[in-house]
């Protein structure tokens, strides 16, 4: 898949699986944090529902050794982390 | 530790922790006599450390603890003599015993089924200790944690362990994901799962008040489809510790309200074990 349809199948993804269809473009960016304070504010709850969604939506088994706090920084990382799992 | 807010960290400093491990290399029992001296000074002098076992006490006993109380005392010789036993236990001299047939067969049974094992503990009795249980069982143990505590003598403490015990990783740098890839593996993901420090809670009563309990190890657990154990590790006699575990939301049961029962049922019989020292009704 094209990074960039990558990227807004991801923003689609996210926004239906945490709820988030009232926010707008612009609070969640492809740049913007998800996690902590100055990002989208997602929590750890948050952060097993992005997991689940990988495992459904894209195959992709999240094993012990990642390190999510750097693979689901922004949704940018996240297609990156998506697209190397998928090689 | 203050008394509303809990700061992670023991007292007593480096020198103070130093002195003990080395009384420890004579004995237990040294170490158990200067802390009779020692737990009288902070039941004393330190009243700001001794509110939230006033607090825990009133609750648990149903009558305010007085100024000079017996019971305080004994709450802060409980936690110290749990302290020297951990470091006993883990330094391997033997004297210290750790009984978990209880658990293990619970564990076994739990992760059988192939999905791993969510663990939750409390902060009572020698949860540390018994963390070294959960390292036989050949699956990968993933410990999530914060350590608050001076970081020198972490290291102290941690040059006197012989035992093998499992890793903390540090959960407030968002190993969440890593926690799901390690049940999904058909390892063991262990938490404390009793005070509350920040994101989702749920509230229930416990000893007739209030209190938020963090309920992320459940929403951990359903993702994964992994079973929750409870473990709980009590000295039961001295020199002697037993763990005791049991299965979460059995039979379609809320797995929060199983988890604080159990942790009333234990308190009921040892009350001096809770290790909580700080107002737990309003984190």
């Amino acid at each position: 898949m094209e990074r960039a349809n990558l990227i807004s199948d991801l923003r689609k993804n996210l926004v239906e699986c945490l709820n988030l269809e009232g926010v707008g473009d612009d609070e969640l960016a492809p740049s913007t944090p998800l996690f902590g304070d100055g990002g989208l504010g997602l929590d750890s709850v948050d952060a097993l529902e992005i997991v689940v969604m990988l495992e459904k939506k894209y195959g992709i088994v999240v094993d012990s050794g990642v390190n999510s706090k750097e693979a689901f920084y922004s949704i940018e990382k996240l297609a990156d982390f998506v697209a190397e799992r998928a090689k | 530790m203050s008394g509303t807010q809990w700061t992670g960290k023991t007292r007593g400093g480096y020198l103070g922790n130093k002195i003990f491990i080395w009384l420890l290399k004579i004995g237990v029992l040294p170490a158990y006599a200067l802390l009779v001296f020692v737990a009288a000074y902070f039941a004393l002098f330190k009243r700001k450390l001794g509110v939230g076992s006033r607090i825990y006490l009133e609750k648990m006993f149903g009558d305010k603890p007085g100024f000079f109380s017996p019971r305080v005392y004994r709450h802060f010789f409980n936690f110290g003599m749990t302290l020297i036993d951990r470091t006993a236990y883990l330094s391997g001299n033997g004297k210290i015993k750790l009984e978990c047939s209880d658990s293990d067969e619970k564990l076994r049974a739990a992760l059988a089924e192939g999905r791993g094992v969510v663990v939750l503990a409390a902060h009572i009795g020698g949860w540390q200790a018994a963390s070294s249980a959960l390292v036989r069982f050949g699956v990968p143990v993933k410990v999530l944690g914060v350590d608050f505590e001076d970081e020198k003598i972490s290291r102290m403490i941690s040059r006197t362990e012989k035992i093998e015990v499992p890793e903390v990783t540090d959960s407030s740098g968002g190993d969440f994901a890593g926690a799901y890839g390690t049940l999904r593996g058909g390892g063991i993901v262990a938490m404390h799962a009793d005070r509350y420090m920040s994101g989702r809670f749920s509230e229930k009563t416990f000893l007739g008040q209030g209190a938020r309990f963090p309920t992320f190890a459940y929403s951990l657990a359903k993702s994964a489809g992994a079973p929750l154990v409870q473990i709980i590790c009590v000295r039961t006699s001295l020199f002697k510790y037993e763990t005791f575990a049991y299965r979460l939301g059995a039979g379609g049961s809320d797995p929060l309200d199983d988890y604080v029962k159990n942790i009333e049922a234990i308190l009921g019989k040892y009350p001096f074990q809770w290790f909580n020292f700080f107002d737990f009704w309003t984190q």
